[in-house]
């Protein structure tokens, strides 16, 4: 870039920014509805008085050192802008709309020189461009980061521990299952169990659409970690979809407990708590001495500390 | 890969056995592991351990807290001078075992950790190192 | 029907080899001294279980079978457990119980069973 354009642009900033922000105005470019006229001018100006800096002879590296604060106040502006509501086109327009106006100032002093207003104009624009995806490069990062964060969030809801009854605790499995989300599950459920005491979970997965041979794993592992700890686990909901995938990946239900729907899940598991009240109940009729007898060795070998 | 942290301790028994357990388990923590991922490290490297005591006379591990990127992560290696594992693969067979145990030490080991390296010479020693990533 | 002895072990530290093994020995001498039909394992202070630990608990579990007593594991912690899953040691043929309580309970159908079992085998002689 010749130094003849660094100067016009330092000189004439002023024009060129009032005659940057009159072609936005006319260029329905301003959101009348988002910001006034005086935001429009602060913004502009603001850029311009750090183009202007940033413009020098030979360098237009935008990597180089020069250029962290404009890229930084970009980066700002387009943070800005997303809040209130513009569109990543729109912010783009407002740094790519410089480039008319700097044409048109570059044309009074370059008029007789044809070849080289072209070459300044080129590495202008290729500046500018640099520049304007800077606010494409910030709109989808922050994109990626709500997203991100939904993600993270939805992960936490959508895995639900219930208290379905007392000693039953009920896991609805909605939508697609990854290995990340099939972990945290299993996490989860363990140590509801280890905090409430009870000693059934259903697991029902009526809501899941497909299900892959290490989702599959995983929920089998739960059943058999949940059994070392003393529950039962019952999966309930296996759509004939997912029975035939679990055939054909030739993967061993070992121990678990199936059934179809989730109600008569919730009866078994009321008929295991059941048979576990009978007994106590018949234990208790006349036979409370041998109880008493029972606990007393228990206490007197609760004193070992191995 | 940065060096944030490194304790070596000679294996001759088992107390010293059950002290490099607990430091395993204390620099697990002190990455921030889950407590499954504490969990899951002290007993992969409590199996390496065992495996070291019994077959290879004893020996040296190393536990070190490495730094990549922005990541942090825990290493174990143990090494000994014993006789070495002669067939590697059948050594990672469940069930397979030379001493009436249940034969899940290697390969239950490795299925506990995120990366798993076993260089193993035969009547010259072993080395194996573990290695979980805090995510 | 008669209530069988109960004993209850709580194991309240991590578990080294050579501690495993007079565990084993000790719970043997236990069983038959008191003639115990019930075995109530509490490892819910337990940190760490390898494969080692895993066998002492297996074998306590078959020991006792053979003295004709129950074994039930109570109170594993989640991630003792995910790791035995990870680890291969599914331990099918050990009892667990959420907590002692659950345990007991346990043990006592058990030995309710049993006992009705031998009762009609008695039966089942007498009428011979």
């Amino acid at each position: 870039m010749k130094n003849d354009t660094v100067e016009l642009i330092a000189e004439k900033e002023e024009e060129i920014l009032n005659h940057w922000v009159e072609a936005q105005l006319n260029g329905n470019l301003h959101r009348e509805d988002l910001a006034d006229k005086a935001d429009l001018l602060r913004e502009s100006n603001l850029f311009l008085e750090e183009f202007t800096k940033v413009l020098s002879p030979g360098n237009f590296d935008v990597t180089s050192e020069e250029f962290i604060p404009i890229k930084k106040m970009i980066v700002e502006i387009t943070q800005k802008r997303t809040l209130l509501g513009y569109t990543a086109k729109e912010t783009a327009l407002f740094i790519f709309s410089l480039k008319n106006t700097l044409m048109f100032f570059l044309k009074s002093i370059y008029d007789k020189k044809p070849t080289l207003l072209l070459t300044e104009l080129r590495t202008l624009n290729e500046l500018i461009d640099e520049l304007g995806t800077i606010t494409f490069d910030t709109f989808i990062a922050d994109r990626e980061e709500i997203i991100r964060r939904q993600r993270k969030e939805l992960l936490e809801a959508s895995t639900p521990i219930i208290k379905l009854w007392d000693g039953i605790l009920g896991v609805p499995i909605i939508g697609t299952v990854d290995s990340q989300r099939s972990q945290q599950i299993m996490d989860k459920l363990l140590n509801a169990i280890n905090d409430t005491g009870f000693s059934i979970a259903i697991i029902d997965i009526s809501g899941v659409s497909t299900l892959d041979t290490l989702t599959a794993q995983h929920i089998l592992k739960t059943s058999a970690a949940a059994r070392l700890m003393g529950a039962t686990c019952i999966i309930s909901g296996i759509s004939p979809s997912i029975a035939q995938t679990i055939i054909s990946l030739d993967i061993d239900l070992g121990v678990t407990k199936t059934k179809g729907t989730m109600s008569e899940a919730i009866q078994m598991a009321l008929q295991i708590i059941n048979n576990k009240k009978e007994h106590k109940l018949g234990l208790k009729h006349g036979q409370d001495s041998d109880i008493e007898a029972g606990k007393s060795i228990v206490n007197h070998h609760s004193k070992r500390n191995l | 890969m940065k060096l944030i942290k490194e304790k070596k301790i000679r294996i001759k028994n088992e107390n010293d056995f059950l002290n490099a357990r607990g430091i395993v388990k204390e620099l697990a923590e002190e990455i921030g592991l889950s407590i499954l991922s504490q969990t899951k490290i002290t007993t992969a490297s409590s199996e390496i351990l065992r495996n070291m005591l019994i077959h290879g006379n004893g020996g040296i591990i190393i536990i070190r807290i490495i730094g990549k990127e922005t990541k942090k992560g825990l290493e174990v290696i143990c090494e000994d001078k014993g006789k070495g594992i002669p067939d590697k693969e059948l050594a990672f067979q469940k069930g397979f075992s030379t001493n009436k145990s249940l034969g899940l030490g290697l390969p239950g080991a490795k299925n506990l950790v995120d990366e798993f390296q076993l260089d193993s010479e035969l009547n010259k020693g072993t080395v194996v190192k573990l290695m979980v990533w805090k995510r | 029907m008669k209530l069988g002895n109960l004993l209850l072990i709580t194991i309240q530290s991590e578990i080294y080899d050579s501690l495993g093994i007079k565990l084993l020995n000790d719970i043997a001498e236990t069983l038959e001294k008191h003639n115990s039909k019930g075995i109530l394992l509490d490892i819910s202070s337990v940190p760490i279980i390898d494969s080692f630990m895993g066998r002492i608990i297996n074998n306590i579990a078959s020991i006792s079978r053979l003295m004709d007593a129950h074994t039930v594991v109570v109170g594993m912690q989640p991630a003792v457990a995910i790791t035995l899953v990870e680890l291969g040691l599914e331990m099918p043929n050990i009892l667990t119980a959420i907590n002692v309580e659950q345990g007991i309970e346990l043990l006592n159908k058990k030995i309710t069973k049993m006992n009705r079992i031998d009762e009609a085998d008695q039966g089942e002689k007498d009428t011979d």
